[in-house]
This record gives structure tokens, C-alpha cells and sequence, in this order.
């Protein structure tokens, strides 16, 4: 048993004074402590006094002893804990949460605030999830006795993907420590001593000579806004939150998405789920907001007509898609099935080949090579593929993408597809099979692979392939007791369909260009 | 043309940029205004004209997103792509006896110009800038020597009055100052601010604006504004406007106009790598 602040609590073995005044709904106020690291005891804000100890303790790293008695809010200590606090304010860029017109300011500049390097709260983009800022409400702050201090540190926008201003750092350590213990990457560390003390790489090297895996989880941990994404802040806050797993490789990472103006702004591994040890990859971290809210993605069925694409509606295309694949024997018609289709679309796809008799189905890159054999006329694909100009017995080519990547020249039919955050469904992965949810709305008239099919079919009277939601194509899936496999894309597999994500992402250019002799970029 | 002659982050945020373009530093009168564009798909951004000299022109400018980023990564010896100017209206630069000049982040730099064209007309000058703290202060020793009474405030506290321009201008007004006219330049919400508080003491009040804007000659429309519940545009009709009669709301409102595509820029411009690029492959392409 313990007593915190008159109340009796029970005593745990081996927790700290915070972990059980936590658990137990007591609040000390704390800026280094994160549930997923280590006591670290930085910023001396749980200052706490233990009855029958001389002088304070840390309530983050002091290890709970039966019968304690603690204190967390006497005047004494919260003197101290202002004092302490203060000296941390001093050193931060924080005039806009002393100042008298805070807000009023907030209210009139209630859009965002953009800032090349931020001197204060309303241009920083951490500004709505900040600890700093929360501490100092709590605290009640509205002057500054220690003479203001602003270190001039360069900002460092030297790698890809993320900027780094260490002026606002508070030198919490809760990057270090995620970098070392959670993910082992021993990237970050504290460079420097004394009032010099910095967050840095060895030799303060760009994190890209570094083994950085950018993985990101020092932005998730940063309380304030010292780290960030270059290419996920200014959003403020998100309209939505919404969790979904990885499509860019078998993994079956779980992430949480923000959604703001109908996109993905920002992307970071979800919180609650417990086998995701380290962080999710470069890729899913950084890589996919960029991706899908590229300019370029295929929005419009089109069809070629006098040398020229036009765009079209979805029952046009359809009775122009029905027809041509009626003009040619299912001998002559084949199929290419991305190892990216959710695992409901490879299954309607199936079904309708199975339906049309189409048994010609590739699902790897040198299954092409029967398209000569076999006299091939009419390809399907559902991803973008090198060499098809090659194969001259090919008469037409159904183009059904996200992006108009390798081939989408030779296209007299293009269906554009949503990509994986644009709908639900299920991913087989090696963690089994995976929910898939929709984060966003498909641009324009792009689709879900299987509702293309559905449409076509519809044109084609094929009866059975006629499905309202993902539900229904499950339940069928069940019922015929159909097996999906894990589809052979590994971690480091560098597209998507058929496009490079390099070639969306500039700053994966860069990691990959830069790092090309390593035997794995990240 | 548009070469950049010299380029400094005079405090963190703000830099101080000289641009070669004779034509401009030939025309600009105090007050008015340029059209930079850093590169052929860079968007346009006003800037205010600060000094000039026999061929070339000073401005200070805000970093703030992609374009002003693109800006602020120049070197000194570069060109800019596009430098349209001196457009808008002069300022008004007459006699009017007691004259209050308030400036706040590029603003402390823009009411230079007006400070000495007001100074040389006869004019007792009181300014007044404001900063978040010490270290964002700028341009004091000039501003200094052009001003009669010169006050500094912070939000921190850190250097002179704890507060904003408005704060120091309440106390001068209720410690008996009178002014005849006053100008101020600097975020919309501290021109808003200033102009409260003139407004029921009578002092004829100029406000800056600094709308979005495109072409800047009165074609697009971008940047109109409600003054005095008529529609004006700022690039042909402004910068300077009549404190008292701008609709602040609408201003702001209209200004976020572009907050989704402006963040959404941020995911797909590579340009900010721009020292990594050069470090590890050379010359960048841009």
C-alpha cells in the first residue's frame, strides 16, 4: 500500500511512483516520461516529495517501495516544478503562449500559419498536439523571469523527408531513447555537453550517410515541434483518424492515417497494436501520402479514339469493354492479376474469369511470355508492365491502374482503379489475413478493382457477379471456402502495381539514389 | 537581370534580399511594391520595396512556405525568374505634423522607406515595432536615426515593452501623445489591432495589405478586398488603404484561401532538399 497525495493506492512491484500514480488516475505533469520508453528522469518536471527522504525525487524514475508516502502538489513543489519548468520555457521559442494576446490571436488566425523556421507557437505545426503548451496552461503561465534565450542552431533540412530545428528541443531524450531502444537503431544521440548539449548523429552527420532507417518514430515522440515530416504538417488538426494495414508489401504493418480536405495528410504505426515492436518502414511512413495524392493518378475511364485517350463514364466503358472482349474466343483473352489486388478483388477476378472461360491468368512477369505462344489478342492487365510492346499479336490492351505507368501508351482502354487506401477489404500478409479500410474517397471516377469487374460483368449479363459491398464478397468467399495465399512482395519491393514509388516521391529518389551500393536502402 | 546581389537571414525567418533590376530601383517610390518569382513554376509573392540604390533593390522577406522557401535557398549570383515591379500606389507622404509608424515582422523593414520620405517632408516620426522577442528585432539602428521617439515591444517581454505596437500606442495616446496620422505594416491581425485603436481617437490611419496576389496589375482579382463596403483591389488600388474601413474578417478569410493546396505542395516539391541534392550530386536541376 502507498499513500499519493492522501490517497491510498495499491503497491506494485517493480513500477515507478508515476507508472502507479498513473495507473491509479493521479496526474504529475511530465515532459521526458512516454509509455513506451524507458525512465529517462530529463526534464525533472514529476518533481514529487517522499515523506521521511530529504529533498525531491523524480517521480519517473523512482522505484515505488511499500508503505510510501508521497506528496505530488504542495506549494513547495509546485515553486519548483514552476521554476523548473521556467528554465525550460526560457530556452524554447514560447512568446506566443506567454503572451496577452494569445487568444484573441488564435481565434482571428484560426487557418494555418506557415513559418520557414518557428520563433513561436501560431507558425508551428506542432502547435495542436504540443506538451510544451499543454504544461504551460496547465501551469498558468504568463511571464518569463530568466532572460530569453534562442540558441541561432541552423535548421537542418538536409535529408529527405524531415526537418529539424533544434531551437525548439528541450532536450527530453525521448527521441534518443526510441531510436536506441525501441527501434536499435542507435541513430540519435545527445552530441556535445554541458549548455551545448544537442540531439544529433555521431559526428553530426546527415541521418542519410547514417543507417537511419527513417522509420519516423522520433517525430512521434518529439512533444514538441523540433522533428517533423516535411511533407505531413501544416494541417492543424486532422478531420479524421482512421486506422488500416500496409499494401506496399506482405508485412501486414497496421497504420493510422490523418485525413484532412478528403486526403491523407499524414501517416504514423498505429498505437494499439501490440506486434508492431519497431516502426513501419520508410515507405508506409513517409512515402504514401506523397504517393497517392500525386497529381498524375488515372482518374477517368478513357478509350482510344483517332489516336487519342478520351474520357469517359463508367457505362460507356463498360458496353466498349463488354464488346471487345465478346469480339475475340477466351483462348485469345487473358488476364494479368497484380499481387497488390485485395484479396476480394483477386477473387471476383477470378470468378469472372472462370465465368467468361478465360484460362489464360498471369500473375508474374515471365507468365508474358505465353502471350506469342498462346496468340494472345486482348490483355487485361491491373498493373502497368515492362516489354509489352514486344508482343505484336496483341490487339488491344485494357489498362486498369492507379498510375499510367509501363504500357499505358499502348492502352485502347483505361480503368482507373482506387488505390488501397480508397477501400475496403481484406489483405492476406504473413500476419494472416488483414483488414483493409478506407481511409479516403477514389479520385473522381476511379473505382475498387472488383466493382470494375462487377460493372463489366453487368454489360456482359454475367449473372453471380452482382456484389453491394466487400461483406457480401467475403460471405461468398467462405462459403466456396476459397484460400488466399501471401502474395510473394517483399519488404523492399519498390512499387506499387506497376509504379516506382521513386518516381512520386522525390525524396525516395534521393534515399535510394544516395544509398544504391548498400545491399538494403533503409 | 534579377540577380540576387546579396542575400542574409538577417534574424531567424526574415531575410534581407538585394535585387539587381534597374528598372525598379529607376521607379519605386516608398510604399510601393515588387512581384518576385523565384523559378518558372514558383507562384508570385509581393514583397514590399525597402531601399534603393542606383540599380539595384532591398527587401525583406518572411519565409513562410514552398515559394518563399525556394527564395530563401538562393545563393547570391543567382536570378530570380520574374521580378515585375514597382507596382500598387505610393504611400501617401505628405505633412501632417505628428506622424505614428507601426511595424511587425517584414513590416519593421517596409515602414523604413516611409519613416525617411515622411522624416524629409517635416514630419515628428514616433515608431513603434514589435517582435516576438529580442532576438527577431531588426533594422533598429536605421529605423533609430529616422525616428524622433523610437519604441520597441515583445510578446516575451524580453526587450522593451511586454506586449505589441498596440500596447505601447494605448499608453502614448493616454499619456497625452497626439497624433495627426499614422501608418502601420506588419501581419494582418496586428494592422487589425492598431487600427482599433486609432480609430476612436479620429487618427487618420493607412494600413498595408498584403493580400494574395497574381499579376498585380488589377486583372485577376485575387487580391480584392472590402474597404469602406466597396470592392477594391490591393496590387492597383492599395497596398495602402484606410485602416478604419477594411472588412479584416473577409481579408483573413480570403487569405487561407489556398491553406489545402499549400500543404498539399509540401508533399511533392523536392526543392527544400535542395542543399542535399548539391551536397551529394551536384548542381540541383532547378
Amino acid at each position: 500500500m502507498l499513500v499519493i497525495d492522501g490517497k491510498k493506492v495499491p503497491f506494485v512491484e517493480g513500477k515507478t511512483i508515476l507508472e502507479i500514480a498513473r495507473e491509479n488516475n493521479i496526474h504529475i505533469p511530465t515532459l521526458c516520461a512516454h509509455e513506451r520508453l524507458p525512465s529517462f528522469g530529463a526534464c525533472r518536471l514529476c518533481m514529487i516529495k517522499v515523506h521521511g527522504v530529504p529533498g525531491f525525487m523524480n517521480a519517473c524514475t523512482t522505484p515505488a517501495k511499500d508503505g510510501m508516502v508521497i506528496t505530488t502538489n504542495n506549494l513547495e513543489i509546485k515553486k519548483l516544478r514552476r521554476a523548473i519548468f521556467e528554465l525550460i520555457l526560457s530556452e524554447h521559442p514560447s512568446s506566443c503562449m506567454i503572451c496577452a494576446q494569445a487568444e484573441h490571436c488564435d481565434k482571428f488566425n484560426s487557418g494555418i500559419m506557415k513559418a520557414g523556421v518557428i520563433t513561436g507557437c501560431n507558425t508551428c505545426p506542432n502547435k495542436d498536439m504540443c506538451e510544451v503548451r499543454a504544461i504551460a496552461e496547465e501551469l498558468n503561465f504568463k511571464t518569463i523571469r530568466f532572460p530569453i534565450f534562442y540558441k541561432e542552431l541552423p535548421i537542418e533540412r538536409n535529408d529527405p523527408f524531415f526537418d529539424r530545428d533544434y531551437n525548439l528541443c528541450i532536450h527530453c531524450g525521448r527521441c534518443v531513447r526510441v531510436c536506441q531502444q525501441v527501434e536499435g537503431a542507435h541513430i540519435l544521440v545527445f552530441t556535445k555537453r554541458g549548455h551545448d548539449t544537442k540531439i544529433g548523429t555521431s559526428f553530426e552527420k546527415p541521418h542519410i550517410e547514417t543507417d537511419c532507417k527513417f522509420c519516423g518514430q522520433c517525430i512521434d515522440v518529439c512533444p514538441t515541434g523540433a522533428l517533423s515530416a516535411r511533407g505531413q504538417k501544416w494541417y492543424q488538426e486532422p478531420d479524421d483518424r482512421v486506422r488500416t494495414t500496409c499494401m506496399l508489401c506482405n508485412k501486414g504493418c497496421r497504420f493510422e492515417m490523418d485525413v484532412k480536405w478528403g486526403r491523407i495528410v499524414a501517416v504514423r504505426p498505429d498505437p494499439d497494436y501490440k506486434t508492431l515492436k519497431t516502426g513501419i518502414c520508410v515507405k508506409g511512413r513517409f512515402c504514401l501520402p506523397t504517393f497517392f495524392n500525386a497529381v498524375d493518378r488515372i482518374r477517368f475511364p478513357r478509350f482510344l479514339q483517332n489516336f487519342k485517350l478520351y474520357p469517359t463514364n463508367w457505362d460507356e466503358i463498360g458496353s466498349h469493354v463488354a464488346e471487345l472482349l465478346e469480339a475475340y474466343p477466351p483462348s485469345k483473352i487473358a488476364l494479368y492479376l497484380t499481387n497488390f489486388l485485395t484479396d476480394e478483388s483477386d477473387y471476383v477476378f477470378r470468378k469472372f474469369a472462370e465465368m467468361m472461360e478465360i484460362t489464360n491468368i498471369y500473375t508474374t512477369v515471365e507468365d508474358l511470355t505465353q502471350i506469342p505462344k498462346k496468340g494472345i489478342k486482348v490483355l487485361w492487365t491491373t498493373e502497368g508492365l515492362p516489354g509489352l510492346k514486344n508482343f505484336k499479336t496483341l490487339e488491344h490492351l485494357i489498362f486498369q491502374e492507379v498510375f499510367p505507368s509501363e504500357g499505358y501508351e499502348l492502352a485502347d482502354v483505361v480503368l482507373p482503379a482506387a488505390a488501397f487506401t480508397e477501400q475496403f477489404g481484406t489483405y492476406y500478409t504473413q500476419r494472416g489475413p488483414m483488414p483493409i479500410q478506407k481511409v479516403v474517397k477514389a479520385p473522381d471516377l476511379a473505382l475498387e478493382d472488383w466493382k470494375i469487374v462487377c460493372k463489366i460483368a453487368q454489360e456482359l449479363d454475367l449473372s453471380g457477379l452482382n456484389y453491394l459491398d466487400v461483406d457480401e464478397i467475403e460471405q461468398e468467399m467462405g462459403r466456396v471456402n476459397y484460400k488466399q495465399k501471401v502474395r510473394p512482395v517483399d519488404e523492399y519491393y519498390l512499387k506499387y502495381r506497376g509504379t516506382p514509388i521513386a518516381e512520386k516521391v522525390p525524396d525516395f529518389k534521393i534515399l535510394l539514389e544516395y544509398r544504391k551500393n548498400r545491399a538494403k536502402p533503409w | 537581370m534579377y540577380e540576387i546581389v546579396e542575400k542574409r537571414e538577417e534574424v531567424p525567418n526574415i531575410h534581407r534580399l538585394i535585387i539587381r533590376e534597374p528598372n525598379v530601383a529607376k521607379k519605386a517610390k516608398p510604399g510601393q511594391f515588387v512581384i518576385l518569382m523565384p523559378d518558372e513554376k514558383g507562384e508570385r509573392v509581393p514583397m514590399s520595396i525597402v531601399e534603393t540604390k542606383k540599380d539595384t533593390f532591398t527587401i525583406f522577406m518572411l519565409e513562410l512556405g514552398i515559394t518563399t522557401g525556394k527564395i530563401a535557398n538562393m545563393h547570391p549570383g543567382e536570378k530570380l525568374y520574374a521580378v515585375a515591379g514597382p507596382l500598387g500606389q505610393p504611400a501617401e507622404i505628405e505633412y501632417y505634423g505628428n506622424v505614428l509608424l507601426g511595424g511587425g515582422c517584414y513590416g519593421i523593414g517596409a515602414i523604413y522607406p516611409l519613416a525617411k520620405a515622411l522624416k524629409a517632408k517635416g514630419n515628428r516620426i514616433v515608431t513603434i515595432i514589435e517582435a516576438r522577442s529580442k532576438y527577431l528585432i531588426y533594422l533598429e539602428e536605421k529605423l533609430r536615426i529616422v525616428s524622433d521617439e523610437f519604441y520597441i515591444a515583445t510578446s516575451d517581454g524580453s526587450r522593451g515593452t511586454n506586449g505589441h505596437v498596440q500596447t505601447v500606442l494605448d499608453r502614448l495616446i493616454k499619456n497625452g501623445h497626439r497624433f495627426d496620422h499614422a501608418k502601420f505594416i506588419g501581419c494582418t491581425y496586428m494592422m487589425m489591432n492598431c487600427s482599433n485603436i486609432t480609430a476612436p481617437y479620429r487618427i487618420p490611419t493607412r494600413v498595408a495589405l498584403n493580400t494574395i496576389m497574381l499579376d498585380g496589375s488589377g486583372m485577376c482579382g485575387c487580391c480584392r478586398v472590402s474597404v469602406g463596403g466597396k470592392t477594391k483591389f490591393a496590387c492597383v488600388d492599395g497596398p495602402e488603404f484606410d485602416g478604419h474601413q477594411v472588412d479584416w474578417a473577409e481579408l483573413m478569410k480570403r487569405k487561407a484561401a489556398y491553406q489545402e493546396a499549400e500543404m498539399i505542395s509540401y508533399q511533392t516539391s523536392p526543392h527544400i532538399c535542395r542543399a542535399l541534392i548539391e551536397n551529394y550530386f551536384g548542381e540541383s536541376d532547378e
